[in-house]
């Protein structure tokens, strides 16, 4: 085995390339822009970022991906992209029960139901009970 | 008052043991609307691999799907390393496309196999899975362990192949190959199958693109999109073109794993007859850092890792969308004007791994 010289956490930090950073009230005007294009819907993250949430939207040409980011304060309405990409529908309910992001006009809406079951827990992957960081 | 009734095909149902299930509206026996179920066995991954550390998380993710484990691994693997800067030795990006390529040929056979069944064919299910004994043994001999190797690992993989057991593997692969003749034939030209399997459950092109199909779905539509020409492990040195077919329906997309399953041998071949000597693992120094967006090719399409860290030992964000969980939405568009009977065939067609879908 050998020893790789790499990054160490001091170093910048990486970044994801093709990533366009958008606005709430043109969102659906890009997405709409994607799918003129003929960009494959790959799938949605969202981040919690604190005060913030951030949602990727990535899109795929052919092997070119694309990548839409979008920050918004929480508490924010989003609306749906399925009503352009219907694809989204899975992954949009799926980002709005596990953290709680209130999106609007689903597709296919299951209203908190697809994952999470009555009684189980809410927002799960919201960072309020945050996970302890190690120094090792 | 209306001519429809509402049929629940799943959670469990005999064709399809996995927990999905899909609400079908019929109009006598035409399908007018299919709406997914899931959430039945959801496991909480993403979360669990931001309480983890980021090593640890290679043995959650790998125990994601027993079908696939050694590619969810890689897919890990190779978004930690650009985080860290690691570049992996090149007989560990070999060992990686013969691990993958071994993981689709033994996939692919489980699939053609529980194809057969779900037509009533027994004998050639019961053939499918006794070729795919030889990939499993294979496992066994190489790792150690037949479904979750455990081989790949941040920075190359835990272990070499020794020269011996490639020869094994060749050996191995010439006699799965002629099996697979006998099989293949068996499944695409039958009339029974062919009837069974032509004109079912139509994708078009156009479609399955807007509609963000991925893999052997996507490809039989006539879409030549696989992240393995994206050159990730080798792949970029052994070259590889995607298997298209253009027919789009269950029959092409029957044809597309099986002329994948020589595509795999042919790679594997390849990749033995070219892997260089030398280290497979090296120990990367520091920890990651910043985002990456982590793309492979699974069995059943494209495996996308979006991977969020900050210089701790545990991520900020694991997100994971499997390939199943971007095939739904197409298979939802497929079923709407076929007929019932068809229902299962039609589901079977995108290969669905629910065990990736509740990761």
């Amino acid at each position: 085995m050998s020893e790789a010289t790499a990054h160490s956490s001091a170093q910048p930090p990486v970044q994801v390339p093709n990533v366009e950073e958008v606005l709430l009230d043109e969102l659906l005007d890009r997405v709409a822009a994607a799918m003129e294009s003929q960009l494959r819907f790959v799938t949605m993250t969202c981040l919690d970022s604190g005060a913030n949430f951030e949602l990727y939207y990535h899109f795929a040409s052919g092997s070119h991906l694309r990548h839409l980011h979008l920050v918004l304060p929480k508490g924010t309405e989003v609306p749906s992209i399925s009503g352009i990409y219907f694809a989204a529908f899975l992954v949009e309910n799926e980002i709005k029960e596990l953290f709680g992001l209130p999106i609007t006009g689903i597709a296919l809406d299951y209203h908190g139901r697809l994952l999470l079951t009555e009684g189980g827990p809410e927002r799960p992957m919201l960072k309020e009970r945050p996970v302890e960081k190690r120094d090792v | 008052m209306s001519d429809r009734t509402t049929i629940p095909f799943g959670p469990q149902h005999p064709v399809l043991p996995e927990p999905i299930q899909l609400k079908l509206t019929l109009e006598n026996e035409t399908v007018k609307e299919a709406v997914p179920h899931i959430g039945y066995v959801h496991r909480g991954v993403e979360k669990a691999g931001e309480r983890m550390d980021y090593t640890q998380n290679v043995f959650l993710v790998e125990r994601i799907c027993g079908i696939c484990s050694f590619i969810h691994a890689l897919c890990y693997c190779q978004g930690i390393e650009r985080l860290m800067g690691a570049e992996v030795p090149p007989r560990a990006r070999y060992l990686r496309v013969i691990w993958s390529e071994l993981h689709r040929l033994q996939s692919h056979h489980l699939w053609l196999g529980l194809l057969a069944d779900a037509l009533g064919f027994e004998s050639l299910f019961m053939e499918f899975w006794r070729n795919r004994e030889r990939l499993m043994d294979i496992f066994e001999k190489t790792a150690g362990s037949r479904v979750i190797i455990s081989t790949c690992t941040i920075g190359g993989v835990r272990r070499d192949i020794v020269p011996e057991d490639l020869e094994m593997i060749l050996r191995e692969l010439d006699a799965l190959e002629k099996a697979l003749d006998v099989a293949v034939n068996g499944i695409l030209e039958d009339r029974t199958v062919k009837k069974r399997l032509v004109g079912k459950g139509v994708l078009p092109a156009g479609q399955a693109i807007v509609l963000g199909a991925v893999g052997p779905v996507l490809r039989a539509s006539g879409v030549p999109v696989d992240a393995r020409t994206d050159g990730f492990a080798a792949y970029g040195e052994l070259g590889i073109e995607p298997i298209v077919e253009t027919g789009g329906d269950s029959y092409a997309r029957t044809r597309v794993r099986a002329r994948e399953c020589y595509q795999s041998i042919e790679l594997v071949r390849k990749a033995i007859a070219n892997i260089p000597e030398g280290d497979v693992i090296i120990r990367p120094r520091g920890r990651p850092n910043g985002r990456a967006f982590s793309r492979v090719e699974q069995p059943r399409g494209e495996l996308i890792y979006f991977i969020s860290a900050d210089g701790s030992t545990r991520l900020d964000r694991l997100r994971i969308r499997t390939p199943t969980s971007a095939n739904v939405p197409a298979l939802v568009a497929m079923l709407p004007g076929c007929e019932m009977a068809d229902v299962p065939v039609i589901t079977l067609s995108i290969d669905p791994c629910i065990s990736c879908t509740e990761r």
